[in-house]
């Protein structure tokens, strides 16, 4: 899989999404998503490739919290 | 492993750990104290050098006396210098903060240097005695990966410069997503938002190699 390029458009909106989308709770995620990006596959589509990747990283590396307890 | 994450929390909390003791670092033959430093605001080119110097000889110092195959915590590296290093133990954050971002770089730079020496020694046939782990991370021991995530970081900031700063303090640092907080003069939550939004890009970026 390539990296999408590093002045990707959408960007800073795919940023804001995707964490509104992880302080929703999960039921609530898809229909987030879809309002957000409503009228946007482009923008959709970068929001969903990079919930996919941090689903990759916790497989990966763990959660991301620090293993002290913090 | 235990002794150095229980280091970890009790930094994370305040006190207590930290033994008394005079710190003063030496650099080209002049006395030093970390801690004016930090308190007069005098940080970059001046901290740098001394932080790095510290972690770097900590570093080798543990090299030579462990058990080969142990790993070594950065986190707790970098917590062991702030102790040698500055007098004040209840240093005000917007002091600290100071310390901690040189220290982040000095880690990465020890962490860097560590990777490619270990590299280099494989290809050469010779085992690795000893390994460094960054914060937080569940892989260790792989220096390929260090290299690679560090080189993913210098990309994300060129896209988004606090998630990059973020990523590093967590990494290399050790710090918890408060202390980052304090350290950015941010809301926790915008570093939560940008942690996560760093991991996500970092693994893209990583380009699933894993």
């Amino acid at each position: 899989m390539t990296s999408p390029p590093r002045t990707h458009p959408d960007a800073p909106r795919a940023k804001e999404i995707l964490c509104d989308v992880l302080e929703c709770p999960p039921e609530e995620r898809a229909r987030l998503i879809a309002e957000r990006c409503s009228g946007s596959r482009g923008l959709r589509a970068r929001v969903e490739a990079l919930l996919a990747a941090l689903g990759r990283w916790a497989e990966v590396f763990g959660s991301g919290e620090c293993r002290s307890g913090d | 492993m235990r002794s150095e994450a229980a280091g970890v929390r009790f930094w994370g909390r305040g006190h207590g750990f930290w033994e008394p003791q005079v710190a003063l670092a030496i650099m080209d033959g002049e006395e030093r104290d970390v801690t004016r430093l930090l308190q007069d605001g005098a940080m970059g080119k001046d901290l740098f050098p001394i932080v790095y110097e510290e972690l770097r000889a900590l570093a080798q110092n543990r090299m030579g006396g462990e058990r080969a195959q142990h790993t070594l915590q950065a986190t707790a590296l970098v917590h062991e210098a702030y102790m040698r290093l500055v007098r004040d133990r209840d240093m005000q954050w917007r002091n600290r903060r100071h310390f901690f971002g040189a220290a982040a770089e000095a880690m990465r730079r020890v962490l860097v240097d560590h990777a490619r020496r270990v590299k280099s020694e494989k290809r050469g046939g010779e085992r690795a005695r000893l390994s460094i782990s960054v914060g937080g991370l569940a892989r260790e021991d792989d220096p390929e990966l260090l290299l690679a995530l560090d080189d993913a970081i210098s990309k994300l900031e060129g896209e988004d410069p606090r998630s990059a700063e973020v990523a590093r303090l967590r990494f290399f640092a050790g710090l918890a997503n408060e202390d980052v907080a304090k350290a950015l003069d941010v809301s926790q939550r915008t570093v939560a938002r940008d942690w996560a939004y760093a991991r996500a890009r970092l693994m893209e970026l990583l380009g699933d190699e894993e």
